[in-house]
C-alpha cells in the first residue's frame, strides 16, 4: 500500500525520565496484551533483565539460554524496500532492513526508552552542548576493513548534505566533523542541541565505507555493506532481501541466527498462507479476522506489541459544517469506538483519546469522547448541521480493515443526521487530496506512526498549524497549541513538560480536528521455535536477539 | 506470406503510437503523483517540486512526451521512479515467469479440451458428454481466482503437495511450482474451449465431405484425425487467440494469489507508486504481446485452412 508510507519523524531523547516514568506505563500495558497474546501457552511475560548493553529490560517470555544457529525467513508487508542509501528511503521496510546491517554511533536501546552505545562505546559533550567527541569501539566492515573516525565524518556529512534528501533537518545543526585520530570523532554544532545523540541514532546517520562509496557510488548501495549484526548477501527485486550473520559483529555473541531472508509479500492472503504452509516463520500485519484462529493453533505464536500507531479520521475544518467545532465535537460524541475495536479489530485495540500514540508524552488520564449520542444531538443544535448534513469520507480502497470501519462510522454518524457517502480511492489519490498545501477533501480515514519517543515531532506534524502537513489536512489552527508546542520544546523539566502535553492534548481533543478511532496493536504471528522476537513501539526489530529453540 | 508478415508489422505502428499516447497521458490524469507517493505525508511543496524537477515532472506534458518518444524510438523506456533501474531491465526480469505461466495455461487447457470435447462430441447426449457438460459447467461458475486459492489451501497448505509460492528454479521447477496457478487458469480457459470444440466437431461430423470420406472407404479413425480434427480446430484457434489476451490479464490475479514476480505484479505496484514509465512500459510491451499474437493466430489459420490466403 502506498499510503502504508508511515510518518519518519527524529528520536528526540531530551528527557530521560520522563521517558523512564512513561515507558513504565506502556510496558504494564505491553504485559496485558501479552497475556492477551497467550503466547503459545508460554503464559505471562515476566520481566528480565538482560546482562548486556546498558541494563536495558525488557519482556521474554521464555528465560531460556538462547541457542545459535538457524536462519529464519521474515516477510515485508508494505513492499518491496526501495533504497539502501542511508539517507535515501522514507519506507519502514528499507529502514528497517537498513538498521540491521548497519550500524550507527549510538542505537535506541531494546525499550526504547534510551540511548545505548553503538559505533562509539562513549561519547561526551561539552557544557552548552555545541560540541561532542566519540570514542569509536573496535569495529570493522564486512570487507574487514576497520571502521574510522573519517568514516564517521564522511557518512555523516553526506547525510547531511544529500541533496534533495527528506531527512536532511536531521542534522542541520551539525556543522563541522574532525576526526583527530582513527577513533575520535569531534561533532561541532552550530548551535546548541540537545537531541544530537538521539539523532544519531536515526538510521540516516549510518556509517558506511568511504573509501567503497566513493569509488563504487551508486552501485554501491546495491550490495551496500556496513558494520552491523548482519551482512548484506542479496537482493532480488520484489522477491527478497537475504542477509547473514556478522560473526564479527562487536556486540559478541550475537546475532544468534546464521542468516534472515524477507520476502516481499504485501498481499496478506499470500503472507497468510506461506505462513501456514510454514514456509515462512515470522508473519508480519497479521489481519485482524485470522488473531483468533492463530492463537488456537500451537504450533505458531502470536505476538501483541504495542506500536505507536494512531488511526482516526481527520476532518477538513475549512467546510461547512465541519468548520464549526461543535459539529466536530457531535461527530466525536456519535461514534461508539469500542464497538468499531471489537467488532473490526476483533479487540485487539485500545480507543484513541489523544492525537499522540500510546508513547512517551501520551497523556493515559484524559477520558476520551464517550458514546453519546444525545449528547451529540444537542450539540448540533443551532449549528449549520442541525437539520441534517452531507459529508465525503475518503478511503484507501482495498484495505478491509478501513472500509469497514468506514461504514460502521456512516452508519453511526446517520443517528445523528448525518447523509455520508464513502469514497474509496487509491492511495495516491488519497496522499494527494489529504496531504497537500490545498487539501481537497471532507474527511479522510487516515493513521499515522511515529519512530519518535519524543512527542515535539508529531505534535509539530499534528497539530501545529504551519508545521509542514497543514494539521494532516484539516487546517487545524489553535494559537494557544502552536505557542505550547513551541514553547515545550525549550523545557527541560520532565513532569512540567509532561503537564504541558497534557494540557496540548486537552485543547486539541476539545477542538476535535480528528475523529479520534483506536489504537491498534502490532501483530507478528511466528512459527513456535521463534524465540524472543518483538516488534518495537517504533516499529522495527532487533533480529540480532531472535534466536530459535530447533536447532 | 513474407510480405503479409512485414505489412502487418507496418500496420502495427500506427497502433503502437496511438497506445503510447493514449497511456502516457492517462497515467497523468489520475490524480497522485509519483513524488507525494514518495515522500509520503511528510510531503512539503518544496521537496515534492525538487523531486518533480529531478524527475522531469515539472516540464510541459508535451515536451514530457517527447522526451518519452525520443527515447523509446532508441529502445530506452527511462527509468523505474521506484526501483531506480532502466524500465527494460525491469520488464525483462520479470517477463519470463509471466509468459511462462500464460503458456503453461494454455497448454494445460489445451490437454484438458481435446480429449473432453472429443469424447463429449461422440457420445452426444449420452452420459460421458453430460458429464462434460456438468464439468464445463462447474469450471464456468467457479472464478480462477477462487479456484486457485482453494487449491492452494488444500494442495499446498494442507497437503503440501505444491509450494505455497514463488517461481522455482531451472525448466521443471518453473513446471512444478506454477502449477497450481496454471491449472486454475487452465481450468477457467477450458470451460470455454470445451463448449466450442465440441460444438463444431459435431457440426464438422455432419458435413458432407466426411460422409464422402467415410463413403469412399477411410476408416472412422482417420477421418477423425485428418477430416473432423484438423476442420474443427479452427474455431477453437482463435478463441484461443482471444482467451490469450485474456489469460494475460488474468495472470496478474495468479502472480498475487501465488507470489509470482510476473509484469501483472509489476503494473499493479507501478500504478499504486505512480510509477509512470514501468506503466507506460508494461502497457506498451503487452500491447506488443497482443498484436503479434494476433497475427500468430492468423498465420495458423492460413496453415490450417488451405482456403485463407494471407495477402
Amino acid at each position: 500500500m502506498a499510503f502504508d508510507a508511515p510518518i519518519k519523524t527524529r528520536v528526540q531523547l531530551k528527557d530521560s525520565e520522563l521517558a523512564a516514568r512513561q515507558w513504565d506505563e506502556w510496558r504494564a500495558t505491553r504485559r496485558q496484551l501479552m497475556k492477551l497474546g497467550a503466547m503459545g501457552g508460554a503464559g505471562i511475560a515476566a520481566l528480565n533483565l538482560l546482562p548486556a548493553t546498558g541494563g536495558s529490560t525488557r519482556a521474554l517470555a521464555q528465560d531460556a539460554e538462547p541457542k545459535m544457529g538457524g536462519t529464519v525467513s521474515m516477510s515485508m508487508a508494505d513492499s518491496d524496500a526501495t533504497s539502501f542509501d542511508p539517507p535515501v528511503p522514507v519506507d519502514n521496510m528499507s529502514i528497517w532492513t537498513m538498521l540491521l546491517f548497519y550500524d550507527q554511533l549510538v542505537r535506541v536501546n531494546a525499550d526504547g526508552t534510551a540511548i545505548e552505545p553503538g559505533l562509539a562505546e562513549s561519547w561526551s559533550g561539552n557544557e552548552d552542548a555545541t560540541e561532542y567527541t566519540f570514542n569509536l569501539r573496535d569495529a570493522t566492515f564486512h570487507d574487514g576493513s576497520p571502521v574510522t573516525a573519517s568514516d564517521v565524518a564522511f557518512s555523516i556529512l553526506r547525510a547531511k548534505n544529500q541533496e534533495g534528501g527528506a531527512w536532511n533537518f536531521i542534522l542541520s545543526a551539525i556543522d563541522t566533523i574532525e576526526a583527530p585520530d582513527d577513533k575520535t570523532a569531534v561533532i561541532k554544532l552550530s548551535k546548541p542541541w540537545a537531541p544530537l545523540e538521539a539523532d544519531l541514532a536515526m538510521f540516516s546517520a549510518s556509517i558506511i565505507p568511504q573509501s567503497l562509496v566513493e569509488e563504487q557510488g551508486d552501485d554501491f548501495f546495491q550490495h551496500p555493506i556496513g558494520s552491523g549484526a548482519f551482512k548484506f548477501v542479496s537482493w532480488e527485486k520484489d522477491q527478497e532481501i537475504v542477509l547473514e550473520k556478522n560473526p564479527d559483529w562487536w556486540d559478541t555473541g550475537k546475532p544468534y541466527l546464521d542468516g534472515v531472508t524477507f520476502k516481499v509479500l504485501p498481499d496478506s492472503n499470500a503472507r497468510m498462507l506461506q505462513f501456514q504452509g510454514a514456509e515462512l516463520d515470522i508473519a508480519t500485519s497479521v489481519p485482524f479476522n485470522q488473531l483468533q484462529s492463530l492463537q488456537s493453533n500451537p504450533d505458531v505464536k502470536v505476538v501483541l506489541d504495542p506500536v505507536a500507531r494512531i488511526d482516526y479520521i481527520t476532518l477538513n475544518t475549512l467546510v461547512a459544517p465541519l468548520d464549526d467545532v461543535r459539529v466536530r465535537q457531535a461527530i466525536n460524541y456519535a461514534v461508539d469506538k469500542q464497538a468499531i475495536i471489537d467488532n473490526v479489530l476483533f479487540g485487539y485495540g485500545e480507543i484513541a483519546n489523544t492525537f499522540l500514540p500510546k508513547m512517551v508524552g501520551h497523556d493515559d488520564s484524559l477520558p476520551p469522547y464517550p458514546y453519546d449520542v444525545e449528547k451529540a444531538k444537542e450539540l448540533l443544535v443551532g449549528t449549520a448541521a442541525e437539520n441534517g448534513f452531507e459529508l465525503e469520507l475518503i478511503t484507501q480502497a482495498g484495505d478491509a480493515v478501513d472500509t469497514q470501519v468506514c461504514q460502521l462510522v456512516a452508519a453511526a454518524l446517520a443517528e445523528i443526521g448525518g447523509n455520508i457517502t464513502i469514497s474509496q480511492v487509491d492511495g495516491a489519490t488519497l496522499l494527494d487530496a489529504v496531504f497537500s498545501p490545498d487539501p481537497n477533501f471532507e474527511m479522510a480515514k487516515v493513521y499515522y506512526t511515529t519512530d519518535i519517543l519524543d512527542p515535539d515531532e508529531l505534535a509539530t506534524f499534528g497539530v501545529v498549524s504551519d508545521g509542514g502537513a497543514l494539521a494532516i489536512g484539516s487546517s487545524y489552527k489553535n494559537e494557544t497549541v502552536d505557542q505550547m508546542v513551541l514553547d515545550s520544546q525549550s523545557v527541560l523539566d520532565p513532569e512540567e513538560r509532561q503537564s504541558m502535553y497534557n494540557e496540548i492534548q486537552r485543547l486539541v481533543q476539545e477542538d476535535a480536528h480528528f475523529l479520534y478511532l483506536f489504537y491498534p496493536s502490532g501483530r507478528t504471528a511466528v512459527q513456535a521455535p521463534i524465540q524472543d522476537f518483538h516488534i518495537l513501539p517504533t516499529g522495527n526489530y532487533r533480529l540480532y536477539e531472535v534466536w530459535r529453540d530447533d536447532v | 506470406m513474407l510480405g503479409y508478415i512485414i505489412r502487418r508489422i507496418i500496420v502495427m505502428i500506427p497502433v503502437l503510437f496511438a497506445l503510447t499516447i493514449f497511456t502516457f497521458f492517462l497515467v497523468r490524469l489520475v490524480p497522485g503523483n509519483p513524488a507525494s507517493v514518495m515522500l509520503g505525508p511528510r510531503a512539503t511543496p518544496e521537496a515534492i517540486a525538487s523531486i518533480e524537477e529531478s524527475l522531469g515532472l515539472d516540464k510541459p506534458l508535451l515536451v514530457q512526451y517527447g522526451y518519452f518518444m525520443r527515447d523509446l524510438l532508441q529502445g530506452d523506456l527511462g527509468d523505474s521512479i521506484r526501483k531506480k533501474q532502466p524500465v527494460t531491465t525491469v520488464i525483462g526480469d520479470r517477463i519470463g515467469p509471466t509468459l511462462f505461466l500464460v503458456f503453461y495455461s494454455m497448454i494445460l487447457a489445451v490437454l484438458i479440451t481435446v480429449p473432453m470435447a472429443t469424447v463429449a462430441a461422440l457420445n452426444k447426449e449420452r452420459w460421458p458428454d453430460q458429464i462434460v457438460r456438468i464439468f464445463t459447467l462447474g469450471a464456468l461458475a467457479m472464478p480462477a481466482y477462487w479456484v486457485g486459492m482453494m487449491l492452494l489451501q488444500l494442495l499446498a497448505v494442507k497437503y503440501k503437495i505444491f509450494p505455497v509460492a514463488g517461481y522455482g528454479d531451472g525448466f521443471f521447477g518453473h513446471l512444478y511450482y506454477l502449477f497450481l496457478p496454471a491449472i486454475s487458469l487452465a481450468l477457467a480457459i477450458a470451460a470455454l474451449t470445451i463448449r466450442s470444440l465440441r460444438s463444431s466437431i459435431l457440426e464438422t461430423l455432419g458435413s458432407d465431405y466426411v460422409r464422402t470420406a467415410r463413403a469412399k472407404g477411410l476408416s472412422g479413425r482417420s477421418v477423425f484425425s485428418w477430416h473432423v480434427m484438423r476442420n474443427s480446430s479452427l474455431s477453437s484457434i482463435t478463441l484461443l487467440g482471444l482467451i490469450f489476451v485474456f489469460v494475460i490479464g488474468g495472470t496478474t490475479i495468479m502472480e498475487t494469489i501465488f507470489s509470482i514476480p510476473g509484469i501483472g505484479q509489476l503494473i499493479v505496484r507501478g500504478i499504486f507508486d505512480r510509477d509512470y514509465p514501468v506503466i507506460q512500459g508494461v502497457t506498451l510491451v503487452i500491447g506488443v504481446i497482443v498484436l503479434l499474437t494476433s497475427l500468430v493466430v492468423d498465420i495458423l489459420y492460413a496453415a490450417l485452412d488451405p482456403r485463407v490466403k494471407l495477402s
